[in-house]
């Protein structure tokens, strides 16, 4: 993980005991449905495990007047955030663009993203026509070679 | 007894090259993730039809030991295990890559590999019919008690923060949950969506949780994946050598672990490597290291999770129950070549199957060169290519390889959910390791234990059923004194510096 020493309160921390204990109270609520004891009293189990470790986790954490120093990221994360909601719009175009077209797409944005270098007229050209080659001999290996049935896009029909 | 008349037939030319593809071939598949040894065995299948049967079991033996192998490299330099029995091999193998130990790493893999798939197939050669039994012996009841086992490594993983941990591994077997309930065949928490119907399935969770988190890191900064040192060209085969082999009893121990946990139908590599790292953690002097690079870490799961392919094949031989799910395929493709297997297949026919155990122990001896070869190669690529390609074509291996498993756009999006899922809680202290051990074991545990509880009820004391078996009386045992064994350890070391203070 990219980070550095020292910063301040666990509030993050804190924040995601909290959500694991909401999350685990919400399936909880989804047993209530559930007539047969043999599909709740594992799952009912683990809630009850969740909801009080992480109450011993939370008094910890709130009451305790020491709280652990933190490392502070040290890096850039936009590039991150873009790159999932880019991997995001890529599984979202599958359905209507099919499979290839959209890893292309996913491969040369993210490619772009991840370009720390000189962007220098030869890698300008060269550098997408490779993605398109490599995106589409990795397609047809697993297509062909290990039988994957990929989706065609809606919008080609 | 051990066929040695065989082993000629084993090393005819044909045998010998079609041994040598089948290893390159599963090498190869298992470090692309999504693509698991059962499916590098199922897609050669139908090329098997016209060879002898010999031939062919020698092809699919040596593409499953590949695979199992193969999944090693993706685990050591992308943090993403090629394969689910390759998960333990992130927690020393990637810490080693990143330091610039990534070749040494992939070395001492390959040696413990190969030392575990030998074990494992001279288990199958001189003792199946024993261990079969072995595999008789386990009930459900055994089950719960080896997940939980498995559940055991949460306490290592989470180093500094045991409740944290804890909590993940619930958050992982919560997980485990969703889908149709194996044993009521409930629905549950699904929330109305048809995707979760079947569950997460292990693999996009894998790449998910591995992978995702090593992409947000690797793109954030412009800094190289893996720190390149002086140490990071050729293969340091003298130096794996010495850290395999220095301690012979991790080896031998992991390998049997493996062979035995092999047998047990439905276990497979995952457990059996969990639990050999598991043990390897527990004994060894170094303790603290593991998780950061310690080279005992690899040597356990590796040698662990090839010792199941000899181990497995003992009940699919023996008993006609296949150990993992590429004996499932192997013991399909056998029954279409005639073979029809039972306690007398080793008397019935055995230039078919002393040929092809002996086949598989020179599969796996060919391991080596392939591995140690194809391992340097990879880790070479990874080094020398630039980010702008790494990156991306890391992002659609892991798009691939989360579509592949059941053909499903729906497998993409958890995988990606759970990715970023992981990145955060690791970020605050919560181990994706322990979620991901949760997911694996939480079906096993689940299924076991509500299996015994209705035996148990059946026959007036569900309590006796669940910790009365002698098998799971000494699992039990054994889980406890892994939990004890630190703290007394801990309690004599003080008590000795005590001392010394004192005098």
């Amino acid at each position: 993980m990219l980070v550095n020493k020292l910063r301040v309160k666990d509030t993050a921390g804190i924040l995601c005991t909290a959500i694991l204990m909401i999350t685990a109270a919400i399936f909880y609520y989804d047993t209530t449905t559930m007539v047969d004891s043999d599909s709740f009293v594992f799952p009912r189990a683990i809630i009850m495990g969740i909801l009080l470790l992480g109450m011993v986790r939370l008094c910890i954490d709130v009451v305790a007047k020491e709280v652990d120093k933190r490392p502070a990221l040290n890096a850039n994360y936009l590039r991150s955030i873009l790159l999932i909601v880019t991997m995001g719009i890529g599984i979202s175009l599958i359905p209507s663009l099919g499979f290839l077209p959209a890893i292309i797409i996913t491969y040369i944005t993210t490619m772009y993203l991840a370009m720390y270098e000189q962007w220098t007229l030869q890698r300008r050209w060269s550098y997408p026509l490779i993605s398109v080659a490599v995106v589409t001999a990795l397609f047809f290996l697993f297509e062909r070679v290990f039988i994957v049935q990929f989706p065609e896009g809606t919008l080609f029909y | 007894m051990f066929g040695f008349e065989y082993l000629l037939a084993a090393i005819s030319p044909i045998n010998l090259t079609l041994a040598l593809l089948g290893v390159i071939a599963g090498t190869i598949i298992g470090a692309l993730p999504g693509l698991t040894a059962t499916m590098a065995v199922a897609i050669l299948v139908p090329m098997t039809f016209t060879m002898e049967p010999v031939t062919a079991l020698i092809v699919m033996g040596a593409v499953y030991t590949g695979a199992v192998y193969g999944g090693a490299y993706s685990a050591i330099l992308l943090n993403t295990p090629g394969t689910p029995s390759a998960i333990a091999t992130t927690f020393d193998g990637y810490p080693m890559a990143k330091r610039g130990d990534g070749n040494l790493a992939i070395s001492i893999a390959c040696l413990a590999s190969v030392s575990g798939g030998l074990v494992g197939a001279f288990a199958l050669l001189t003792i199946s019919p024993y261990l079969a039994k072995v595999a008789l012996a386990f009930g459900p009841a055994e089950y719960f008690w080896l997940a939980v086992l498995g559940l055991t490594l949460i306490a290592a993983l989470s180093q500094g923060n045991l409740i944290k941990g804890v909590l993940a591994g619930c958050f992982g077997l919560l997980l485990s949950t969703i889908g149709v309930a194996e044993i009521s065949a409930d629905v549950r928490f699904t929330f109305a969506m048809p995707a979760l119907l079947g569950g997460i399935a292990i693999i996009p969770a894998l790449i998910g949780l591995y992978c995702i988190p090593v992409l947000i890191d690797l793109i954030a900064t412009p800094d190289k994946h893996l720190k390149v040192t002086k140490e990071s060209s050729g293969y340091r085969l003298g130096e794996a050598f010495k850290s395999t082999f220095k301690a012979p009893l991790n080896v031998i121990r992991s390998s049997v672990i493996g062979t035995i946990v092999g047998i047990l139908p439905g276990a497979g590599g995952s457990i059996a490597s969990l639990v050999s790292y598991a043990e390897a953690r527990r004994s060894s002097k170094k303790t603290e290291t593991f998780g950061k690079g310690n080279p005992e870490g690899i040597v356990a799961t590796e040698s662990a999770n090839n010792a199941t392919v000899g181990g497995g094949l003992v009940p699919t031989f023996v008993l006609g129950i296949p150990g993992t799910p590429p004996d499932a395929i192997i013991l399909g493709a056998m029954m279409i070549q005639g073979l029809r297997p039972g306690p007398s297949l080793y008397s019935d026919q055995p230039e078919v199957i002393y040929t092809f155990v002996w086949g598989l122990v020179i599969a796996t001896i060919l391991m080596l060169p392939v591995g140690l070869f194809i391992g340097r190669y990879a880790y070479r690529a990874i080094l020398a290519l630039p980010k702008a390609f790494l990156v991306p074509s890391v992002v659609i291996m892991t798009m691939i390889g989360a579509y592949a498993v059941r053909n499903s756009v729906a497998d993409m999006i958890i995988m990606l959910a759970l990715g970023v899922i992981g990145w955060i809680l690791s970020r605050y202290g919560y181990s994706q390791s322990s979620i991901v051990l949760g997911l694996i074991l939480g079906r096993i545990a689940e299924q076991g234990f509500v299996q015994t509880w209705i035996i148990g009820t059946a026959k007036g004391n569900p309590f006796l059923e669940l910790v009365g078996r002698p098998i799971s009386m000494g699992i039990i045992a054994f889980i406890l004194a892994s939990f004890a064994f630190p703290l007394i350890s801990k309690w004599l070391k003080s008590r000795k510096e005590a001392s010394y203070v004192s005098e």
